[in-house]
Formats: C-alpha cells, sequence, structure tokens
C-alpha cells in the first residue's frame, strides 16, 4: 500500500494557488488566463478529493500512518530543531484526518465548480480562486498537520483566507470592515490556542499528536485515569484541564461560539460561495474538529468536557433565536450556523466526539446546500439578499427551491434525512450525558431543533411560498443600479426579471442534495454494512469517554422513542411556520414591521444579544480611550516621547555651553595648545624627577 | 668662554618673547616673525648644547629647522596674500569664519 500518494492531497491545492496568483504575470491575454483559472482552480481540489478517497479506500484497516509531507523526505527530518524543541514536517493519515480531508476536497470541489458560474461576471475572478485555493491548502494543513504547530498555521492560514475572502468586495467600506471584525475577534481565540500549544510544549516536551516512536501527546495521553509526558512522568490532572480550556478558547473563536460569535454574522459580507465553503462547511468547523483532536485530553478533564458541552447548548439556542428574526437570507443561514455548531460542540462536551464529527459532516452538506441555493436565489434576484423583499420563487426557481427545501428538511431533522441521524445522535449522547445533567441537554437540544424547524421552514415560506413582494421593473433598477458595486450581477440576461442559474451552479447543488438526503442514512445506524460506518471509522482516532475514568449514564428514552419524539419535534416545527406563514401569504410577515421593530426580545436578538454593544463599550469605546488617552499620551508622549526629548534637550543644552569655547581666534586655539604642552612638559618633569 | 648656561637663558627669554608674541599679535606678519623667535630659540638651545658636548648633532639640526622654516614661511606668506586679496584685510581676529 502506498500511501506517499497522500502527500499530493496537501500540495495540488497549494500549485493550484500558486498558478492562480501568478498566472497575470505571463499570461497577458485576460481571456486565456480565466479559461485556465477555471480549469486548473476547481480542478486541482477534485483531483484531491479523488486522491484522498482513493487512499481512504487503501487504508483499510489501518489505524494511522504518519508520512513525510515533502516528497523524498523521511519522517524523522525535522522541521524545527531548536535547542530540545524539535517539531516534524509531516502529515497523519487517520480516520478523522480523512474523513475531514474527504469533506474539504468534496464540498470544496462542488463549491468550486459553483463558483465559475456565480463569480463570472466579477473582475477579479482570478483572485478570488486564488484565495479559494490557498483556503484549501491551509484547511487541509490544518486537518493533516500531524503536530499542534502545524495545525496552527493552517489555523491562522484560513483565518486569513477568511479575513482575504470577507473583504473580497473590499471597496465597500463595510465589506472590509466585516473583514476586520472577523479577523481580529478570531485573535482572542487565537491566543487561547496558541496558550494552550505552550502549555502543552511545557508539560509535555512535545507538540506532536502521534510520532513514530509513540511519543505523541496524544499517545501520551492514551492511558486510562492520567497522563505521561515524554519522560514518563505524570501530568498533573489541573494542567490538563488547564490546556483544554485554553484549546477550547481558540475552538470558541474559529466556530463561532459564545462569547465570540460576533463575527460570524457580519462575515456574510463576503460573496455567497465563500459563506458556503469558509462560513459554513468547513473553517467554522475547524474548532470541532480540533476538540476531536484532542479528545484524549479532553477525556481526562470533566471540568473543560462540562464547559463545552454548556457552550455548545447556549449557542445552539442563542443562535436559533436569532435566526428566527433576521430578515437578510444570509444572516439567518450565518446564525443557523452558529447555532448548529453549538450542536457539534455540544456532541463533543459530552464526550461523543464522534457524532460531533457526523454532524459536522452532514451538516457540510446541508448548510453548503443553503448556501448555495441562497446563492443562486441572490444570483436570480440580481443581489437582492433580503426576505421581505423575496416571496413567490418557487414558480421561478423550481430547481434551485427542490434542492434548498431538501437541505431545510434536512437541517431541521425531519425523518430519515441526513440532519436527522446526526442531530439525533448528538440529542441522544447528550441525554446520557456523563455529568448527570442529560435531561437539562436533551431538552435545549429539543427547544433548540423545534427552533431550527421554524426559522428554517420560515425562510422557505418567505423566499418561495408567499406572495411575490417585488416586480420586474425594481429587479430592472436594482439590476442597473447595483451591478457594479456587487460585481457578480449577470449583466448578459434579458433584463428585468428572475433568471435561472447556468448549470455549473446547479449540478453541484444536486450533487449535495443527494448527500444532504443520503448520507445520513449511509454512515448512521441503519446503514449499509451492520451500521454505525462512521462510528466504527473514527474509533482509532478519538479517545473513549472511559480513558478518563468517566461513564455515559443509562438512557432517558429508548432509541426508538428519541426517534419519535426528534421527528415529532422536527415535524411540529416546521408545521407551525407553514400553518402561521400559510395564513399570511399576502405579506409575509407573522408580526407587523413596525410592532416586531419596537419590540424588546426582537431588537435584542436583532443585536446579537447585545454582544456587539458590550464590545462596543469596552474594547472600542473604553479601551480606545485607554489607548488614546492613557497609553497615547500618558505613556507614549508624556513619558516614553518625554524622556527621549529630555536627553536630546539636554545634549542640545550641554552643546550650546561647549560651543562657546570655540571663538574662531587663532590666539585663543595657540593659547589652550601652550597651555596643554605646558600641561604635558610639567607632567613629565614631574615624572623624570620622581625616578 | 661663555658658559653654556648664557645660551641657554637667552633662548629661553627669546621663546618667550615668540609665544607672547604669538598670543597677542593680531598682524600675522608679526605672528610669523614670533614663530621665527621660537624657531631660532630653538636652533641656538640646539647649536649650544652641540658645542657644549662636542658633538655635530645640533648643527645637523639646526640645518633642517631652517630648511622647514623657509618652506614654512613661503606657504604661510602665500596664504597671507591670498587673504588679503579675498577680505582686503590680514587682521587675525577678522579670519573667524570657523566661529559660526
Amino acid at each position: 500500500m502506498n500511501l506517499q500518494l497522500a502527500q499530493l492531497i496537501l500540495w495540488l491545492p497549494l500549485l493550484g494557488f500558486l498558478f492562480c496568483s501568478t498566472s497575470g504575470l505571463y499570461i497577458k491575454d485576460r481571456a486565456l488566463q480565466k479559461r485556465l483559472t477555471t480549469i486548473i482552480a476547481p480542478g486541482v481540489v477534485l483531483a484531491a478529493f479523488a486522491i484522498a478517497l482513493f487512499v481512504t479506500l487503501q487504508f483499510g484497516s489501518t489505524s494511522r500512518e504518519i508520512i513525510a509531507l515533502l516528497p523524498g523526505a523521511s519522517i524523522y527530518d525535522p522541521w524545527i530543531r531548536f535547542g530540545g524543541f524539535r517539531v516534524n514536517f509531516n502529515e497523519v493519515l487517520d480516520p478523522l484526518s480523512l474523513v475531514m480531508a474527504l469533506v474539504v476536497t468534496g464540498v470544496g470541489g462542488l463549491i468550486h465548480v459553483y463558483s465559475i458560474g456565480y463569480m463570472k461576471e466579477d473582475r477579479d475572478y482570478t483572485r478570488f480562486f486564488t484565495y479559494f485555493n490557498l483556503f484549501i491548502f491551509m484547511m487541509l494543513l490544518l486537518i493533516l498537520g500531524d503536530n499542534f504547530l502545524l495545525m496552527f498555521v493552517g489555523w491562522e492560514g484560513v483565518g486569513v483566507c477568511s479575513y482575504l475572502l470577507i473583504s473580497f468586495w473590499f471597496s465597500e467600506t463595510a465589506n472590509a470592515r466585516a473583514g476586520n471584525k472577523a479577523f481580529i475577534v478570531n485573535r482572542v481565540g487565537d491566543l487561547g490556542f496558541s496558550l494552550g500549544i505552550m502549555t502543552i510544549w511545557a508539560y509535555f516536551g512535545t507538540v506532536s499528536f502521534y510520532t513514530p516512536q509513540h511519543r505523541g501527546v496524544l499517545e501520551l495521553a492514551n492511558h486510562v485515569g492520567h497522563v505521561l509526558d515524554v519522560t514518563g512522568a505524570v501530568v498533573p490532572a489541573s494542567v490538563i484541564t488547564m490546556i483544554c480550556l485554553l484549546l477550547f478558547v481558540g475552538a470558541i473563536g474559529k466556530s463561532a461560539q459564545i462569547p465570540l460569535f460576533v463575527w460570524l454574522p457580519d462575515a456574510m459580507a463576503g460573496p455567497t460561495p465563500v459563506s458556503a465553503l469558509i462560513h459554513a462547511a468547513t473553517m467554522v468547523t475547524a474548532g470541532v474538529v480540533m476538540l476531536s483532536r484532542c479528545s484524549f485530553l479532553f477525556v481526562h478533564s470533566a471540568v473543560a468536557l462540562q464547559a463545552v458541552a454548556w457552550v455548545g447548548l447556549a449557542t445552539a439556542f442563542a443562535g436559533a433565536a436569532m435566526a428566527m428574526v433576521q430578515t437578510d437570507i444570509k444572516k439567518v443561514l450565518a446564525y443557523s450556523t452558529i447555532s448548529q455548531l453549538g450542536y457539534m460542540f455540544m456532541a463533543c462536551g459530552v464526550g461523543d466526539f464522534t457524532d460531533g464529527i457526523f454532524h459536522v459532516v452532514t451538516h457540510a452538506f446541508f448548510k453548503a446546500l443553503l448556501f448555495l441555493g441562497a446563492g443562486a436565489v441572490i444570483h436570480s434576484m440580481l443581489g437582492e439578499q433580503d426576505i421581505r423583499k423575496m416571496g413567490g420563487l418557487k414558480k421561478k426557481l423550481p430547481s434551485t427551491w427542490a434542492v434548498m427545501l431538501i437541505a431545510t428538511y434536512s437541517i431541521a431533522g425531519f425523518p430519515l434525512l441526513s440532519g436527522f441521524w446526526s442531530k439525533d445522535a448528538i440529542l441522544e449522547s447528550a441525554s446520557r450525558s456523563f455529568a448527570g445533567n442529560g435531561m437539562l441537554l436533551y431538552a435545549g437540544g429539543l427547544i433548540t431543533a423545534f427552533m431550527t424547524a421554524f426559522y428554517m421552514n420560515r425562510l422557505m415560506w418567505k423566499t418561495f411560498y408567499t406572495r411575490e413582494r417585488f416586480t420586474d421593473g425594481q429587479l430592472h433598477a436594482h439590476q442597473h443600479g447595483d451591478s457594479d458595486e456587487s460585481g457578480h450581477a449577470d449583466d448578459t440576461h434579458d433584463g428585468g426579471s428572475v433568471h435561472t442559474s447556468p448549470s455549473t451552479m446547479m449540478w453541484p447543488l444536486f450533487i449535495l442534495a443527494v448527500l444532504a438526503v443520503g448520507f445520513g442514512w449511509f454512515a448512521g445506524p441503519f446503514g449499509p454494512g451492520g451500521g454505525d460506518l462512521l462510528r466504527k471509522f473514527l474509533e482509532p482516532s478519538i479517545a473513549p469517554l472511559s480513558l478518563g475514568g468517566l461513564q455515559p449514564q443509562a438512557d432517558l428514552l429508548s432509541p426508538m422513542a428519541g426517534y419519535i419524539l426528534s421527528s415529532l419535534i422536527a415535524i411540529g416545527g416546521l408545521s407551525l411556520a407553514a400553518v402561521l406563514y400559510g395564513r399570511r401569504m399576502e405579506t409575509g410577515a407573522i408580526l407587523d414591521p413596525v410592532a416586531a421593530e419596537a419590540s424588546p426580545l426582537v431588537r435584542l436578538l436583532k443585536n446579537n444579544l447585545g454582544f456587539d454593544a458590550v464590545y462596543n463599550i469596552i474594547f472600542i469605546k473604553f479601551g480606545g480611550l485607554l489607548a488614546e488617552r492613557g497609553l497615547m499620551r500618558g505613556v507614549e508622549a508624556d513619558t516614553i516621547n518625554a524622556a527621549g526629548d529630555g536627553i536630546a534637550k539636554s545634549v542640545g543644552g550641554i552643546s550650546h555651553l561647549l560651543r562657546r569655547m570655540q571663538t574662531g581666534y587663532v590666539r585663543n586655539y595657540a593659547l589652550v595648545m601652550l597651555v596643554g604642552v605646558v600641561t604635558l612638559m610639567v607632567g613629565m618633569l614631574v615624572g623624570v624627577m620622581q625616578h | 668662554m661663555v658658559p653654556v648656561s648664557y645660551y641657554l637663558s637667552l633662548s629661553a627669554i627669546l621663546f618667550t618673547i615668540g609665544v607672547v608674541g604669538v598670543l597677542v599679535k593680531r598682524n600675522p606678519i608679526q605672528v610669523f616673525m614670533c614663530i621665527e623667535l621660537m624657531l631660532n630659540a630653538a636652533n641656538l638651545t640646539f647649536i649650544a648644547l652641540g658645542r657644549y658636548f662636542g658633538t655635530s648633532t645640533g648643527e645637523m639640526y639646526v640645518i633642517f629647522a631652517l630648511a622647514v622654516a623657509a618652506a614654512e614661511v613661503s606657504v604661510g606668506l602665500g596664504i597671507i596674500v591670498t587673504i588679503f586679496r579675498v577680505r582686503q584685510s590680514i587682521d587675525l581676529d577678522d579670519s573667524a569664519l570657523l566661529k559660526s
């Protein structure tokens, strides 16, 4: 079995990035450059997917393989050697990294293909694909790196790509600000992550996950009840808890959990494929991937797991609540992503990392599908994103409607669709929480599931079913007013009416729709091969709770009762929205818009629960004041600069005095010379006489 | 025979007159004359001591010193003439450009 091929999974997207970023230098024909980009940028990602699939099929029953990242290099070759600090430049192939690599390259490839159509008219077509390929490379580095440092490089790399792509249309100040916000909020999380890595280095003496000598962090943590460092000494439990909490801070930032979720809704300023790929399917799940990768550490700390579970539940609930009042089609989906990420964290927090990853995968399918569908809607509406101004699109965009419907039912947890299986698995694990609070987590999860079904069907009704709230004339005006700034509006169509999307934008949707329907069954408990395919495959990468001496509680409900209850909740949520909006086909709004604006609850939900306002006061107002008055004036101007100026002034003053000695009169100099010579001679005479 | 101490005393007196002259005179010609006076005071010392010790080394040095003094005077006078052409004055205190 030759797994060396797996190096290419990582390097192909980098080659694509290098081509896209430099092609402008040697290809002067812009049309040719665009054609080549169209082939190469999605091509490398799809090729990487094919290789990842091939490697996965070859993988068989191997549990883990470490291979050098550079062709021809050995796995013992160091990347960094600094005193006792050694890090190798290897990738780890194990079920977790392969599953994620398949998701990233597979969903990523489909979104690349979709973007060909979506970005067709954009002036910066090649720049877009440059960033996209770089993102895929960085994400794969994050997933495949065999140590915390490589993971961190990828982690920061995807952050940079996220920043670049959110502010892709940077000529709009709001977009540039959204990019800044995402990047700066992520700094907070990344600080925690990097402190966690440093703590790991300090206490373990290594930052590798796995090493050829079986001395990696995860291997050292793979003991029942205790964790060893490289020398064989036991690492204290409090240190493990601290490390886990620090890593969790990193995950909170990247995966937009409370309290650092505020960047994700603003990140919707980027092009829709960016929202689908980075801010729904892959990058934001990096936190879950990291927690799962570190499951061997987390199971040793019940405190850290509890923190993860509660933050997850709170985020799931708050995200769903905020999604219910949004009026921008992409923001509904953004808050929905926050909420679904909360589910994944809750799964990790009860020690069920496998189902966290299960939900990552199914969520990647249906959320990418939702975003791409929303992109097709926006594309057809010529840039309009406000669902209050849509309605009646079912007739005009039947295939988009169909795939959106599938994705909506999947995320809502409609029985037997992908989202149902993964969400139910999470709820079941939550109900058996080792800490004995399963009842609370389960109830919270169910309420959130109900809200999810409601707000998703609300989106569908407002967009597709209720009466049209736009006219062709509006669209016409919109097209001419907005096409230049939004960049993606299609100028070639016949003008003025809703138009359908090109085929490259549609068939990725159909593939994702198939996965959003079928993958849950395939990987779930009733799938082929005796069921639980994903769980069995992931087993070598995920630590069991028993490693930390923790024990899941008994079932609250039998599995079948759980399925029925989840189904009822999902159908109930979907029906409630259908009934409420079915009665208001004309306006497409349940609440009177004026009354809704006045309601304090709606206002709170629309304003990120006040987090933005609090951050604004603490960091921007107060922090700005501290920086300006305290640091800039007090410390810098009055202390540092004053000290510098003082030294300069005193030197100047002394020089001013000394300058008087330079009279310019020859006789003065002669006198000084005489005095000097006399002094010298007197000195010599004294010396001679003393001998 | 005149004792060597007389020569040395005379030489010291001449040298002192030269030093004071260099310090107080504002006319460069006079300053030059004072410098010559100091040189010749030194020459006198050389010759007196050479005679006293019965060697010719002192006289040799004097010839060197005369040659150097001649060269120095020619350069110095050249500079003075040039300064006069530029400034229409040879007062040393007027040539204080370096001060500012």
